[in-house]
């Protein structure tokens, strides 16, 4: 199955908001526009001393979201959007803290909350539609493709230009890769891009000792009832040698 | 279609793609991105309508700041864009009419020909 992404280019990008117009409308999401992202608006473009940057979702190839959702709420679609199913979310707010980049916002103004953030239009996509930030996009900044060809279109451009470009597509690697590519022509840092990011998905890091979890469980209550067994056995026979002493010769 | 029909078709094409180019090359050398606007949209009107109102982004992205959200999604959407425009519903002060209420722009009340003549 492909999988598919975006490449946001910052150097073309205006800083219109057709973006956010447009993921709004497709997903039905309430008015008004926000300058933050938050659970009603998923994506925004901020202005960082001229320069653009959008803000969204990056759908991590491995998400920690994923990995961390109690019930199972968040999952990773084998095309590329991560989607989640509200009815399910228990409003635990665990993938907020657990996302490297500060996505998952939350409805702070419901009784019963949830969380929203970007599903990547995976309704659109899976009826072989762009989504609608690159469906509006009237400078072509915001792109839509198969993730492979969008992290070769993104090599091109920085080697067409490379006095115009930072020498790096960001999310190539960082968090383990995502969906969703970055390419600027100031440093990502100073746009509030974090940087410092692992190279190997976040999952990982947990999965060494969750996998671990049940080998120790078996293990370890084998060993409990093995000592429960020789303690019961000792007891069983003090008992016995007891009763034994006591009897009459 | 006659041959002078089919001239004039000819020169307004390629007018328009000089145009196209002169404004990519403007935008290309000046750093700037190149924003290509939607295609100038036309509303038939409905019986008794004195014409045809076409609606330009050009004409309408200068007033907004270059700012989409200023009229996306409201009150005018964009997947699916927004119809059955009537003049009730302007003259109430919504659709075009609200910024078309004679302060902010010029008012849907007045001057027929500006908007029915053919350009907006």
């Amino acid at each position: 199955m492909r999988t598919v992404g975006l490449l946001y280019d910052s150097t073309r990008c205006t800083g219109c908001g057709a973006c956010t117009a447009g993921c709004k409308e497709a997903n039905d999401l309430p008015l008004p526009i926000e300058e933050r992202t938050t659970a009603y608006t998923w994506t925004v473009v901020d202005d960082v001393a001229g320069a653009k940057m959008r803000r969204l979702c990056m759908h991590c190839l491995d998400p920690t979201c994923v990995s961390v959702c109690p019930v199972g709420a968040l999952e990773k679609t084998p095309a590329g959007p991560v989607v989640y199913d509200g009815t399910r979310c228990i409003g635990c707010r665990y993938c907020i803290m657990a996302c490297p980049f500060g996505v998952p916002k939350y409805q702070w103004d419901r009784a019963i909350p949830v969380v929203g953030k970007c599903i990547l239009c995976a309704g659109r996509v899976a009826k072989g539609l762009p989504t609608a930030c690159a469906s509006v996009c009237p400078t072509g900044a915001t792109l839509f493709g198969e993730r492979d060809a969008l992290v070769r279109e993104a090599h091109a451009r920085i080697a067409a230009a490379p006095d115009v470009y930072v020498d790096h597509v960001y999310g190539l690697t960082e968090a383990g890769g995502t969906s969703v590519l970055m390419l600027s022509g100031v440093p990502f840092e100073s746009l509030g891009m974090k940087t410092n990011l692992p190279k190997q998905p976040l999952p990982l890091l947990t999965w060494r000792v969750l996998s671990k979890i049940p080998s120790f469980v078996v293990v370890w209550g084998a060993c409990l009832f093995g000592v429960h067994w020789i303690t019961k056995r000792r007891d069983e026979v003090r008992a016995f040698e007891a009763a034994e002493r006591e009897k009459p010769r | 279609m006659n041959t002078i029909a089919r001239r004039d078709a000819g020169i307004v094409v390629l007018v328009m793609l000089a145009m196209a180019l002169g404004r990519a090359l403007a935008s290309a050398a000046d750093g700037k991105p190149t924003v290509q606007l939607p295609a100038d949209r036309t509303f038939a009107g409905a019986e008794g309508s004195p014409g045809p109102v076409v609606f330009s982004h050009e004409t309408h992205v200068a007033f907004s700041d270059g700012r989409c959200v200023a009229c996306h999604p409201a009150p005018f959407r964009m997947l699916r864009p927004t119809g059955g425009f009537t003049h009730a519903e302007m003259d109430a002060g919504r659709q075009c009419g609200i910024c078309h209420d004679g302060k902010t722009a010029r008012s849907v009340k007045d001057d027929c020909d500006h908007c029915h003549g053919g350009g907006s």
